[in-house]
């Protein structure tokens, strides 16, 4: 529950709607929160909802140093 | 609720946690729309390491991994005529790399989509250069810029 409703607090949303979205996210469904509004441009839609905490997770099971990724992002958009 | 158009640099950053994530993690509670260039962009930068031996291939294939769940979140825009056309038409106007111009070109014709159902868009990036560029382009308040992190 508190997790529940520090959601709310961070996405700004009631903690009805959070708990909703939480819901459809453990459903492995993605909210419907506007992106069918983006209409054709969509080559993919969104397979569910970002959950900061479930990355989180991801992230450290990678067992990975996770730094110096923005400098290969520059190498790989041509700057040396 | 407004879409915002994430450059690779943002979801670079928030997939590796780096510096002051506020603005991005903003972006992906909201609509987050990001080019399909992106699906590309962030295995050639993970791979690129793994090339210099900055990380082996099993970690540069769970870092793969872990890039594209959270590209799973967001909305994929195609790169599609009129996203080329427009990259072109903003390199015309302003000092930008080819990819950039892909990524600005997208917000560009997703803003104009947009536009037409009396919505606006937000793009946020953590490329300074392309900030400055995006802000000429939609107006600085339209814009977020996740900080340096060193």
């Amino acid at each position: 529950m508190d997790r529940l409703r520090e959601k709310s607090r961070v996405e700004g949303r009631s903690l009805n709607d959070a708990a909703v979205a939480a819901l459809a996210s453990g459903l492995g469904a993605a909210r419907d929160d506007g992106w069918r509004s983006l209409g054709s441009l969509v080559s993919v839609p969104p397979e569910r909802a970002y959950d900061p905490a479930e990355f989180a997770k991801l992230r450290a099971a990678t067992g990975a140093c996770l730094s110096g990724f923005m400098a290969a992002l520059d190498w790989v958009r041509g700057e040396p | 609720m407004s879409v915002t158009v994430v450059d690779s640099s943002a979801i670079l950053r928030l997939c590796f946690a780096e510096g002051d994530l506020k603005l991005a993690e903003q972006a992906m509670h909201g609509v987050a729309a990001v080019s399909e260039l992106a699906a590309v962009e962030l295995p050639c930068a993970i791979h690129a390491r793994c090339h210099r031996g900055e990380l082996t291939q099993v970690q540069a294939a769970r870092l793969v991994a872990l890039a594209q769940s959270l590209l799973g979140t967001t909305a994929r825009i195609a790169v599609s005529r009129a996203v080329l056309r427009e990259a072109v038409s903003v390199a015309q106007q302003h000092l930008v790399r080819a990819l950039d111009a892909i990524h600005l070109g997208t917000a560009v014709v997703t803003a104009r989509q947009q536009r037409r159902r009396g919505a606006t868009i937000r793009f946020c990036t953590a490329d300074v250069r392309q900030a400055e560029v995006a802000r000429a382009l939609f107006g600085d308040d339209r814009v977020d810029f996740v900080p340096p992190y060193r």
